[in-house]
């Protein structure tokens, strides 16, 4: 068994074992839970044995022996790998949170373990598919299991939500298939890798590149298209906000990131790049604002997803730049793997206050309903990365994006870039001076006063997975190693 | 939800601009596809070399279940995520409750459904395993066959005599994950014996290919039943 699990095998066996775990998981009645649990922690050891193993080289499978452009083939360089950990990272964390945030035996505890493994199925897919159908296909999976995850959560109001992403996210997908169906009837070929050699910058390249990540575009709520995201995310249960802002959006921007570099590289204008840098800046100012006007707790959080996602993309100018592509592709990774965990934090340290305090209204929560220190440690942790102040990762991913864009001179960058850190700074503290606030509450809240206990389990794995974007910011050095060891550029 | 209200909400000034957009898109894919309309290749003549390798003679099947066996396999995950969610769902009762009434019950079932059900439900039996088996060499397959099955099932549900009356039954729950599971359990069996995840041995390819076609048509006719049965008012609540 341990020589079929080395080498490229090791490929196939991510995406296998998530979906074993998910039929376990729905064949047993009652106690899903352990199959996905156990599933959870396999993936984990699998993600660092790949890390690892990508480090000398890049991995690659065909699947079933049939060899591209007949068959379907896996690959895996460092940046699939460095996406891969992640996920199984903030996955663990987040399962060990659901143990005690879905009571045991409920209608939505027994939904959420089999929807949690398809997800993770569909991620790992994302991940690692070198096949641009197959792609889709993944791409189905996730949207479909990230709707169903929301709707876990009962009330209209969700219910809604859901039904918004998943036409939104039905949109996205048939914009991405619409996409694959030109490149295919031009070429004859979905491998990706195939299509890279093939495909130079004519008319239909570019439409099927604006296609493509117009339909991701969508799935990743870049602004102006991230109206479904706040009622989406603040919508869901705790857990599942966790997994849709840390891991879902970034499985969608990841494919946008291998289309334009990778595979459709000459496709790809300074325009368009220059395009979603600006729309990222405008996605930073934007979500920074709302995130100051929100009135509930979760739905501040949601809006400071949408302008971390605006990070993402104004780097773009800066990925197509020779001069500093490097950094700025270092400054990517890092944005990914911080924001993955200092948002997967405050998303369960918000779902730890609501349950504690009964509510989320921000105008209402004091100091006195909330739940332990080790939550609120958490939330500020957390919120220190998210403003990107030393020495958290998110510090690290400003610094080079900053390093960069002065390089180049692109001041306007810089200056929205340190504007959303200050609006950060005001909406972070928003919440955190909440948790100072020892004044009464107003007396038509007498019902806050039975407090609900949150499980310790439910405030340390808030607080781990803030600890590790604090570590983040300390191990710099060796976690850009190991993305930088084989360069996607080339 | 609220059909008339949301179709008055848009202003026909945004209607235009939209139309206009669409109308734009549309040219320039024209354009592409035009400008591009020499290169015209396709896999068809790979496929054509392959397929004495694949264990059946139908292309499609070849494609599906040997060539993108993998693809296959994660459409199926597709499927029954649908019908995990549907069912998810119903138990939840938080659909909105006009959907389910709409739908109008007959406390008693006519007795011509009844003879209907019993006189085609073997022949709807029949037909799905002969277009089961015909899929390695002609049109059909596992989805065609599950199709027919399912429609079976809900014909025995009209006629009054359901298939299943708790979507939670084990055996209902074994029947989803038979297809998705036929098929990863042989990918990974492969790894074992050939080496290769989904890499049938040769002489064996036709065997296998039945053998997960046979699973996941009663998998995907589950799933369809299931689906349907979710969207049904239920029966305790008149």
């Amino acid at each position: 068994m341990s020589e079929l699990m080395t080498g490229p095998a090791l490929l196939a066996w991510l995406i296998s074992l998530p979906l074993l775990g998910a039929l376990a998981s729905i064949a047993l009645k009652h106690g899903g839970r352990w199959p996905a649990l156990t599933v959870v922690i396999v993936n984990l050891g699998l993600a660092c044995l790949l890390v690892a193993s990508t480090q000398s080289a890049p991995l690659r499978y065909a699947l079933g022996g049939w060899e591209a452009p007949l068959g379907i083939v896996l690959y895996a360089d460092t940046l699939s790998a460095m996406m891969i950990g992640i996920t199984a990272l903030v996955g663990a964390v987040v399962s060990w949170y659901s143990l005690g945030y879905f009571a045991p035996g409920s209608s939505s505890e027994r939904a959420f373990w089999p929807l949690w493994c398809l997800l993770l199925t569909a991620l790992n897919t994302l991940f690692l598919s070198g096949d641009a159908f197959n792609l889709y296909v993944g791409l189905e999976i996730l949207s479909l299991s990230a709707v169903a995850l929301v709707t876990l959560s009962s009330g209209l109001e969700a219910i809604q939500a859901a039904l918004r992403y998943l036409l939104v996210s039905l949109m996205g997908s048939l914009c991405y298939l619409l996409g694959v169906a030109l490149l295919y009837q031009a070429y004859a070929t979905l491998d990706l890798a195939l299509l890279a050699d093939v495909t130079g910058d004519g008319v239909l390249e570019r439409a099927a590149l604006a296609l493509m990540v117009a339909g991701l575009l969508l799935k990743t709520a870049l602004f102006p298209l991230h109206f479904w995201l706040p009622q989406a995310h603040a919508g869901a249960p705790a857990p599942v906000s966790a997994l849709l802002s840390a891991l879902v959006l970034k499985a969608t921007f990841y494919l946008i990131l291998r289309l334009w570099f990778d595979t459709l590289t000459e496709a790809a204008t300074y325009l368009g790049a220059l395009l979603l840098g600006l729309l990222g800046c405008a996605a930073i100012l934007w979500g920074s604002l709302q995130a100051l006007r929100a009135q509930r707790l979760k739905q501040l959080v949601a809006y400071s997803t949408v302008a971390q996602i605006g990070y993402l993309f104004a780097l773009f100018p800066l990925l197509n730049d020779p001069r500093v592509a490097d950094a700025a592709f270092d400054s990517v990774i890092y944005f990914v793997i911080a924001h993955a965990c200092a948002k997967g934090a405050m998303f369960l340290a918000a779902g730890n206050i609501l349950t504690a305090a009964g509510h989320g209204r921000l105008a209402d929560l004091r100091a006195a309903n909330l739940p332990s220190a080790i939550t609120l440690f958490a939330l500020a942790i957390a919120g220190v990365s998210l403003i990107g102040l030393p020495p958290t990762g998110g510090f690290i991913a400003k610094w080079l994006l900053l390093q960069s864009a002065l390089q180049v001179g692109a001041w306007w960058l810089a200056g929205v870039v340190l504007l959303g850190g200050l609006l950060a700074a005001a909406y972070v503290f928003r919440v955190l001076a909440v948790c100072f606030d020892v004044s009464p509450p107003p007396t038509s809240m007498e019902a806050s006063s039975q407090r609900t206990i949150v499980s310790a389990g439910r405030q340390w794995s808030a607080l781990i997975l803030a600890l590790v974007a604090l570590a983040l910011g300390f191990l710099a050095a060796p976690v850009l190693d190991l993305f930088d060891a084989n360069l996607v550029t080339d | 939800m609220n059909a008339p209200d949301t179709d008055s909400a848009v202003p026909l000034l945004g209607r235009l601009l939209l139309a206009i957009a669409l109308i734009g898109i549309a040219l320039v894919l024209g354009w592409a596809l035009w400008h591009q309309a020499n290169a015209q290749t396709s896999l068809t003549a790979i496929v054509t070399t392959e397929l004495p390798n694949s264990g059946v003679t139908n292309p499609v099947t070849a494609v599906l279940l040997n060539f993108r066996a993998f693809d296959t396999m994660l459409e199926l995950a597709v499927l029954l995520l649908v019908a995990v969610t549907a069912g998810m769902l119903r138990e939840h009762k938080t659909a909105p409750s006009s959907f389910s009434d709409r739908a109008v019950e007959s406390a008693f079932p006519s007795p011509l459904l009844l003879s209907l059900a019993r006189d085609l439900t073997p022949v709807m039996i029949l037909v799905s395993a002969y277009l089961l088996w015909v899929g390695a060499k002609e049109p059909g397959g596992a989805f065609q066959a599950g199709a027919v099955l399912a429609s079976a099932g809900v014909l025995a549900h009209f006629s009054g005599r359901p298939w299943l009356s708790d979507h939670q039954d084990v055996r209902i729950r074994a029947l989803l994950v038979l297809g998705t599971g036929a098929f990863l359990i042989s990918a990974l069996a492969m790894l074992g014996v050939t080496g290769t995840y989904f890499d049938y041995p040769f002489a064996w390819a036709g065997a296998w290919i039945l053998a997960i076609e046979t699973a996941a048509t009663f998998s995907i006719a589950a799933m369809l039943y299931v689906a349907f049965c979710a969207v049904m008012p239920s029966r305790e609540r008149p």
